[in-house]
């Protein structure tokens, strides 16, 4: 007997990071860290051609300016390393502003064989570029101190 | 799970069926969001699972713009959004989901300065106990509405009337 499972996109996992404080990137130009629930262990499904890596996450910084770069990472022969400059991504701005982001990227790999661990990374572009993850200090039209957003991460295979 | 077997006594194939949903709001009227929690167009669904406590993927995206009054003056937008649950359709179980929620702001420092920003929200929900799923969101202030689903400005154009950024919507049961 065969089971034909019948969903649209194949072997997903999901990582689901529930937070209780901000982490604050570092300040310093072309310094990074990883994304706290960004890391992950996958295997693609038998047959499958693509793999697609989704997370969202939260970000704000306030009363200044911000330019962030993020990296995607494998971790092959005992380190990690840039997978590919193609899935490089940015975002920012600039003056003595507000901003806060509810961020979404999605990267589509080709599939491999076997199981790989796969994080994002995060840097500055420059000194004084730091900016808060996670946690917002405004709610309800006043200010906050116990509002968390999840950081969600799915992979699937297709 | 359990085995299935035709008349004949054969094993047979069978579905494990996961729900999945697909839905887009076409040409939709503009929301201006003030202070008060609002529904976001095409957010609400209904979930169909057959299976106890399933994993839900929601996804749904959706234009925030500046209010544009005229000239400069510009109404600078700041959202507070969030994911409710429901198990009558919202009438009078409404549950916020909790840590699914966020902020979406342009410039709250300068007073012209406006912004145009999409957003797509995707949450995984485990163990979900719940019918219905929807996004709300309310503006920090009166000084801070937004307008969404459409936009004022496209092509060149001032208040070209028309353009509409769809909110689309994916509920999948992983």
């Amino acid at each position: 007997m065969s089971h034909l499972l019948n969903k649209i996109i194949k072997n997903p996992k999901t990582v689901v990071t529930t937070h209780t404080s901000a982490q604050e990137t570092l300040n310093s130009g072309n310094t990074s860290e990883v994304l706290t629930g960004s890391e992950i262990t996958y295997t693609p499904a038998q047959g499958s051609s693509k793999v697609v890596y989704e997370i969202s996450f939260y970000c704000e910084k306030l009363n200044g300016s911000t330019l962030k770069g993020f990296y995607l990472e494998e971790y092959a022969s005992s380190s990690w390393s840039e997978i590919d400059t193609k899935y490089r991504r940015n975002f920012g701005n600039i003056g003595t502003n507000s901003q806060r982001w509810y961020i979404h990227f999605r990267f589509v790999l080709p599939a491999w064989t076997g199981s790989k661990q796969l994080r994002l990374t995060v840097s500055s572009h420059s000194g004084g570029s730091s900016f808060t993850l996670n946690q917002m200090t405004e709610w309800d039209g006043s200010s906050a101190t116990n509002k968390f957003c999840n950081t969600n991460l799915l992979v699937y295979s297709i | 799970m359990s085995a299935c077997y035709s008349v004949f006594g054969d094993a047979m194939s069978y579905k494990v069926d996961k729900f999945s949903l697909f839905q887009a709001e076409d040409n939709p009227t503009a929301q201006e969001i003030s202070t008060t929690y609002t529904e976001l167009t095409g957010s609400k669904c209904e979930i169909k699972s057959i299976n106890q406590s399933p994993k839900i993927l929601y996804k749904y995206t959706f234009l925030a713009s500046t209010i544009w009054f005229n000239g400069s003056n510009y109404n600078i937008h700041f959202l507070h959004v969030k994911l409710q649950k429901s198990n009558d359709n919202f009438s009078s179980n409404i549950v916020d989901v909790p840590n699914c929620l966020f902020n979406i702001s342009s410039d709250t420092q300068a007073s012209a300065d406006a912004l145009w920003k999409t957003c797509t929200p995707m949450f995984v929900l485990e163990n979900f106990d719940s019918k219905y799923l929807r996004l709300v969101a309310r503006s920090y202030s009166t000084s801070n509405k937004a307008r969404l689903h459409t936009s004022y400005h496209y092509d060149g154009q001032v208040n070209p009337g028309n353009i509409y950024y769809n909110p689309s919507l994916i509920v999948m049961e992983l």
